[in-house]
């Protein structure tokens, strides 16, 4: 299978904290990678670091061959144009835990934005593009609506609507059901298993064991910014080997 | 609104002077204003446009009053055509300022000679002189000097408005003692603020007294004048002789020698008497 | 009294209309110039290095610390003394006008933006960014919008303190619309008539702006 997401050796700090003390991780075309772990183990920044909104000291990420965020001059790195970043960025598609929704906008210029300013669609074109993604997640009759008139589980599904409208080749998911209501956390989870058995590739950090079990390939554990154990969702999950990830686990399950 | 302001504003814009004394100086003139002028084909003239009747808008939003025909009598004297002037409407605040900066070739705005301006310009001859007088609202509590004199001699307090300038205290008490003292930034404002009651009287030119209590005498009256007189004189930028001197002979000839009548027919129009002629033979203004 | 004072008023339309469109040129011009500069140097404070913050700053303070009749003066004095010395040329009363006016608008315009822009989640550069917005896409499209709708009504009375600034203009001999009021009720004698006039007429023009912003708020207001 072929690879999509290469990360190598990532090393991450903050002034003197170091964050990511080494990052291995590969995850392959279609696959879904759930990475679980306690508050603070430096998941949130991975994935920030992969969609470049964080710079990382050390280490590389690569995307379908293509090396992300610096430039390999002659073993050393140099830093790439803002363009060019921008560029990048687009080659995956965030979904924060706080939505981020533009407050604005509508559903609707919520997922054009993107289509009309970085793909240069022309409006029709694009208008019809995020119809066509704000139906799949399935807000077709809300898409006039501002993000204040929308609850908290349909503006998380226009979040992931607006992603996946851009056609990002990995989609990135930080804790997309954390901030909402418990019973508005099934809604964006459907909307996030129907994804994954489409064929989508993800890279998803959730406290959901259930769809971290049901929906994942690989389940990865973080511990102190480091991966502490992978493997496949049943192994992981039933028979963990870590002693932090079989507290971890003894406690979520409470 | 902001009619009552009774900020340093002459002070301002001579701070902003001081400032720019250097540039000033670097700016040595070689050459006469007047061959500048001569040049430019008109008068930059700077005069004030709300004070009749020295320098008001007339119906036809034209300048007109005393002080503007003194500005006409230059240009005739220069171009023998006195619709060559580009007039610059300034406040008396401005009237040093835009003289020193250039702004203003000459100015005449019923400016009180003194010594103190004379350290900063360079006065022409004098072409009016001047006393103060008091104005009262014949409609207020105080419609005469008498009734003010009593209000003074059973203590009570007497508030005069007057145009703000270098020595107020001098000149309100050239005319009466005793009394509180508001200064205003235009001398409408004054009159305004007789009007409103705001004020008890105003401390204004006797010309200015004159002229209204004879257009409104129902509304004002002539509430006794001080004995000092002033001199008003038109003002040019210090150090180019040549020029004052040309403006010099002009206004010496329009009071006194061939252009007489020019000066005397304003002199009229604007205070109600014809100035007395000048004697042929010795020239007066040696008297 | 009402009768001299109506006359006037009929045979003065044209001056009046002729300075009062003075006054709104310059008005309009000061507002437009001066957000326009106030809106790039909020973004400088808010994303500028320290040198940058710290010129912002410093622009600001000095600004704001100034009476706005000295700043006309020293634009109208000092400004041109320097500029003949130095390019032989110098700006007329008008410019001058606006050029004070603009300096006083882009200094509270800056600080607005600033704060505005400050004020707003990171989230949402973050989120303009993760679809693959540039930096300017991100200002134009996601910043600035919101920023825009967030100092609208602190705008609009700053819009406002510049319509009445233009009444110092006269001052340095600009025939605004203050002026001209003055000239006709010093020919008059009609004082308190006029000005309560033009104390009409600047309210009806401040007045036309607060509604502009209302509208505009309730454009923006939509979310
Ligand atoms: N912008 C930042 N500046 C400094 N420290 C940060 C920043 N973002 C995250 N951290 C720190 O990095 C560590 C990992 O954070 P995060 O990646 O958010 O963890 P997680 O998502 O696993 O809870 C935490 O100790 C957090 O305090
Ligand atoms: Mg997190």
């Amino acid at each position: 299978m072929q690879s999509l997401l290469k990360i190598n050796g990532l090393h991450k700090s903050f002034g003197n904290l170091e964050v990511l003390k080494g990052i291995d991780l590969e995850v392959n075309q279609g696959q879904v990678v759930s990475i679980i772990g306690s508050s603070g183990s430096g998941k949130t920044t991975l994935l920030r670091c992969v969609n470049l909104l964080e710079e990382f000291q050390a280490g590389e990420i690569v995307i379908e061959g293509q090396l992300i965020g610096y430039r390999d001059k002659g073993g050393r790195r140099s830093s790439i144009s803002e363009a060019e970043k921008a560029r990048q960025r687009a080659l995956t598609g965030m979904v924060f835990q706080t939505f981020n929704l533009f407050p604005h906008l509508s559903a609707l210029g919520n997922v054009t934005l993107g289509l009309r300013k970085v793909l240069k669609q022309p409006r029709a074109e694009a208008e019809e593009t995020a119809a066509h993604w704000l139906d799949r997640v399935g807000l077709s009759e809300r898409k006039d609506y501002y993000p204040s008139q929308l609850s908290g589980g349909q503006q998380q599904r226009v979040g992931i609507a607006r992603a996946l409208a851009m056609a990002p080749k990995l989609m990135l998911f930080d804790e997309a059901t954390s901030a909402l209501d418990p019973e508005l956390v099934g809604e964006v989870l459907q909307v996030m298993t129907d994804l994954a058995s489409e064929g989508m590739t993800m890279l998803v950090v959730t406290h959901e064991m259930s769809f971290a079990k049901d929906a994942s390939t690989r389940v990865v554990f973080m511990n102190e910014g480091v991966i502490a154990e992978e493997g496949p969702p049943a192994t992981l999950l039933t028979n963990p080997k870590h002693p932090r990830l079989q507290d971890f686990l003894a406690r979520s399950q409470r | 609104m902001n009619i009552h302001r009774n900020l340093g504003l002459a002070g301002l814009a001579t701070a902003t002077l001081i400032a720019i004394a250097p540039v000033m100086a670097a700016a040595q003139q070689t050459e006469s204003k007047l061959y500048e002028v001569i040049e430019r084909g008109h008068l930059i003239f700077g005069t004030g446009s709300t004070n009749v009747p020295w320098h008001f808008v007339d119906e036809k939003n034209e300048l007109a009053g005393f002080d503007v025909d003194m500005g006409k009598i230059l240009a005739r004297a220069l171009f023998d055509d006195e619709t060559k002037i580009e007039y610059i409407r300034q406040a008396p605040d401005a009237r040093i300022p835009n003289l020193l900066t250039n702004k203003t070739d000459f100015t005449c705005q019923f400016m009180t000679i003194n010594t103190a301006r004379a350290q900063k310009v360079e006065f022409t001859l004098p072409y009016y002189r001047e006393g103060v007088a008091m104005i009262l609202n014949k409609k207020g509590p105080y419609p005469d000097r008498a009734s003010i004199d009593k209000a003074l001699a059973d203590g009570k307090k007497i508030r005069v408005a007057v145009l703000q300038n270098a020595d107020v205290e001098d000149t309100v008490h050239d005319v009466i003692e005793g009394v509180e003292i508001d200064q205003y930034e235009e001398q409408g404002l004054v009159f305004e603020a007789l009007d409103t009651g705001r004020a008890d009287g105003g401390i204004v030119d006797l010309s200015n007294v004159l002229w209204l209590s004879k257009k409104f005498p129902e509304r004002y009256a002539h509430g006794g004048d001080g004995e000092k007189a002033s001199s008003y004189g038109c003002a040019v930028k210090p150090g180019d002789q040549v020029w004052l001197n040309f403006i010099n002979t002009a206004l010496r000839e329009a009071m006194n020698g061939r252009d007489f009548d020019v000066y005397a027919a304003s002199f009229e129009e604007w205070f109600g008497v014809r100035p007395p002629a000048p004697k042929i033979g010795f020239p007066i203004e040696n008297r | 009294m009402i009768e001299d004072f109506s006359n006037t008023l009929v045979t003065a339309t044209p001056f009046l209309l002729g300075s009062l469109w003075f006054t709104i040129t310059i008005s309009a011009m000061s507002i437009v110039i001066g957000t326009a500069i106030g809106l790039l140097l909020g973004l400088a404070s808010a994303y500028g290095g320290w040198v940058t913050r710290f010129l912002v700053r410093i622009y600001v303070d000095i600004v704001r610390g100034i009476p706005g009749l000295v700043k006309i003066f020293t634009v109208f004095y000092l400004v041109n003394a320097l500029l003949s010395e130095v390019a032989g040329f110098t700006l007329s009363a008008m410019a001058c006008g606006v050029v004070a006016l603009s300096i006083h608008a882009s200094a509270q315009v800056s600080e607005m933006a600033r704060g505005a822009i400050q004020a707003l989640s990171k989230g949402q550069a973050e989120a303009g960014k993760a679809i693959g917005l540039r930096f300017w896409q991100v200002q134009f499209y996601v910043i600035y919008p919101q920023a825009i709708r967030q100092i609208l009504p602190t705008w609009v009375t700053s819009s406002t303190e510049i319509v009445k600034g233009t009444t110092l203009l006269s001052l340095i001999s600009v025939p605004e619309f203050f002026i001209t009021i003055r000239e006709l009720a010093a020919r008059e004698f009609l004082y308190i008539q006029f000005y309560g006039f033009a104390m009409i007429v600047y309210f009806l023009l401040n007045f036309s702006i607060e509604l502009l912003g209302a509208h505009l708020e309730r454009r923006y207001s939509r979310y």
